[in-house]
């Protein structure tokens, strides 16, 4: 098979690549989408949330675009460690109650892993974590993928991409707890049923997910098998638009439904105007993050 | 006037006027009552807002935006009260004197929010306080996120105006902590209505031959305006009522604070 070798103007690197193999996850990634998309048309026609199917047509999208975009060994590594990192946090936070509050799953969302965490749980936290992964990444530095050039620059980026990504449950657990009912939370909590500690716990699980896999990609190649373009980039932020949409039509409960719109609405808004907007190269460093 | 502007100074005089109508605000919050409180904070907003803008793009266009954000806010508002066409609403006394239903604090409210949610919205799309970038489509994009990043803050605001400081009263209640969502989509539209006309009469009088560019008075003047909106939306965090508003600020104000701080001071390096 041949290879061409192409300058990638998003990454700002040369890249190596196959045609074929290009072709073929293209392809691939247009149809997990029409899936996608598919079954948000199922949730706004019938308000029926099929959250297991969505999750691993989305994790799979996530899955076969980070490894055309960043290689497979980013996005295995990323894959990896968001699946184990999330377990973790949900296993201790369901027995112990001291992550995100005390809550238990129901047999809703089963198979249940070791009795405790739905085996989608996880696959959920990583098919969120990579479109808030690259909405920062464009936020912060312009670009969809690349090294942070000082650990506070790094860290910063976490902290977005944990909001970024933890802006879903602001309209998500409402859902899954009053209308799918695949958890529930012992002692209720002000936020439409829910305790702020499950906030504060979101926030410190994506932020521990973010920092440890940015920690680790400065080590590890970054080998895209395709040429990306803003077309093939925004695919995955189509997804993470089309959560934030059902939150905005068939939202539960009622005052859920305006939240969505201010919350992912603007990160994924900005974050089309950082792509498609002005280029910005020659820019000072930041003078308290380098 | 740009020239003879001592940096120092405007500097002083901006973080001074805007530190004590945020602790003017703050207090009057706490204490959940004290009006007159709002209403100086409110004013002191105001001013820093009109000082900021002098010295970033000159007292033509900050006066301009000025009358247009409060004239369009106060008739809009106006309308709204008026002609029964939104979700009924009646302000009480707490916010001082009103005019046609309209407490005259409010439009100069709208005033100071919308222009630090504009300079905002234009460090998170442009990396830099003042819009450089002339394109209708590119207007109406602006004007779109900063109507979602200024009714952001009503997710918070109303229902401590409502429930605690009883600014004003809906008549009918709705499912939004007591708030119609109605509210919200007509917030949308009178702040893209307000956002577009000043953005469209400020690229007209950018473009005036006689426009002098302001000289630039630095990353922590730009930066002002993100102060103002983070710190007014890390209040609710501590204060927030009803209790349920204070997990949100931090999502729906916290992602374009640090997306804008990150586009002012944004640096760019290369995959090593």
């Amino acid at each position: 098979m041949k290879t061409l070798v192409r300058y990638d103007r998003h990454l700002e690197q040369e890249i190596t690549f196959h045609p074929a193999i290009e072709m073929v996850l293209l392809v691939a990634l247009d149809f997990l989408l029409l899936v996608l998309l598919s079954i948000l048309g199922i949730r706004i026609t019938i308000n029926h949330l099929p959250f297991q199917a969505m999750t691993w047509t989305f994790g799979s999208l996530v899955l076969v675009h980070a490894t055309y975009m960043v290689g497979w060994r980013r996005a295995l590594t990323c894959l990896g460690l968001t699946l184990v990192i999330s377990f973790l946090f949900e296993y201790a936070g369901v027995r112990t109650g001291l992550v995100f509050g005390r809550y238990q799953y129901t047999g809703v969302l089963s198979p249940l892993v070791l009795g405790t965490v739905p085996l989608a749980i996880p696959m959920a936290y990583f098919m969120v974590l990579w479109p808030s992964y690259l909405m920062a990444n464009y936020l912060t530095r312009g670009k969809p993928a690349g090294k942070h050039p000082g650990l506070l620059s790094l860290l910063y980026a976490s902290l977005l991409t944990a909001l970024v990504m933890s802006a879903w449950d602001l309209t998500m657990d409402p859902v899954m707890v009053g209308e799918v009912k695949a958890w529930v939370w012992d002692n209720g909590g002000p936020y439409f049923g829910i305790p702020f500690r499950n906030f504060f716990g979101w926030v410190l699980t994506t932020f521990t997910i973010s920092t440890a896999y940015r920690l680790l990609e400065r080590g590890i190649p970054l080998k895209p098998l395709g040429r990306a373009h803003r077309g093939f980039i925004i695919l995955p932020l189509i997804g993470y638009a089309s959560l934030c949409l059902g939150d905005l039509l068939v939202g539960f409960p009622l005052g859920t439904r305006v939240l969505a719109p201010f919350t992912m609405g603007t990160a994924f808004l900005a974050t089309l105007m950082r792509m498609y907007g002005p280029e910005r190269t020659s820019r000072p460093t930041f003078p308290f993050l380098s | 006037m740009p020239k003879r502007t001592n940096p120092y100074l405007a500097h002083a005089i901006l973080w001074v006027l805007g530190l004590s109508a945020l602790l003017t605000r703050a207090a009057s919050r706490a204490a959940a009552g004290a009006n007159s409180g709002l209403i100086l904070g409110n004013v002191l907003f105001g001013l820093a807002a009109l000082v900021h803008g002098t010295c970033l793009m000159g007292w033509k266009r900050i006066l301009a935006f000025f009358c247009i954000a409060c004239g369009l806010a106060f008739a809009l508002e106006f309308l709204s009260i008026g002609t029964g066409l939104a979700t009924p609403y009646h302000y009480t006394p707490v916010l001082g004197p009103c005019l046609g239903g309209v407490a005259l604090v409010v439009p100069l409210g709208w005033f100071s929010m919308m222009y630090s949610s504009h300079c905002l919205v234009n460090c998170i799309a442009e990396g830099q306080a003042l819009s450089t970038r002339g394109s209708s489509i590119w207007i109406l994009l602006l004007s779109l996120l900063t109507a979602l990043v200024l009714t952001a803050w009503d997710l918070t605001l109303d229902p401590f105006m409502v429930h605690r400081a009883h600014a004003w009263v809906w008549d009918q209640g709705g499912p939004y902590l007591g708030i119609p969502l109605a509210n919200y989509v007509n917030w949308v539209e009178v702040s893209f209505i307000i956002a577009v006309a000043c953005r469209f009469t400020d690229r007209t009088l950018a473009s005036q031959p006689d426009a002098v560019p302001a000289p630039s008075m630095g990353r922590w003047w730009e930066a002002y305006p993100i102060a103002v909106y983070a710190l007014v939306g890390l209040s609710d965090i501590a204060i927030g009522y009803p209790p349920a508003t204070r997990v949100i600020s931090p999502f729906a104000m916290g992602i374009p604070v640090l997306a804008g701080l990150a586009g002012l001071w944004q640096s760019r390096g290369g995959e090593g």
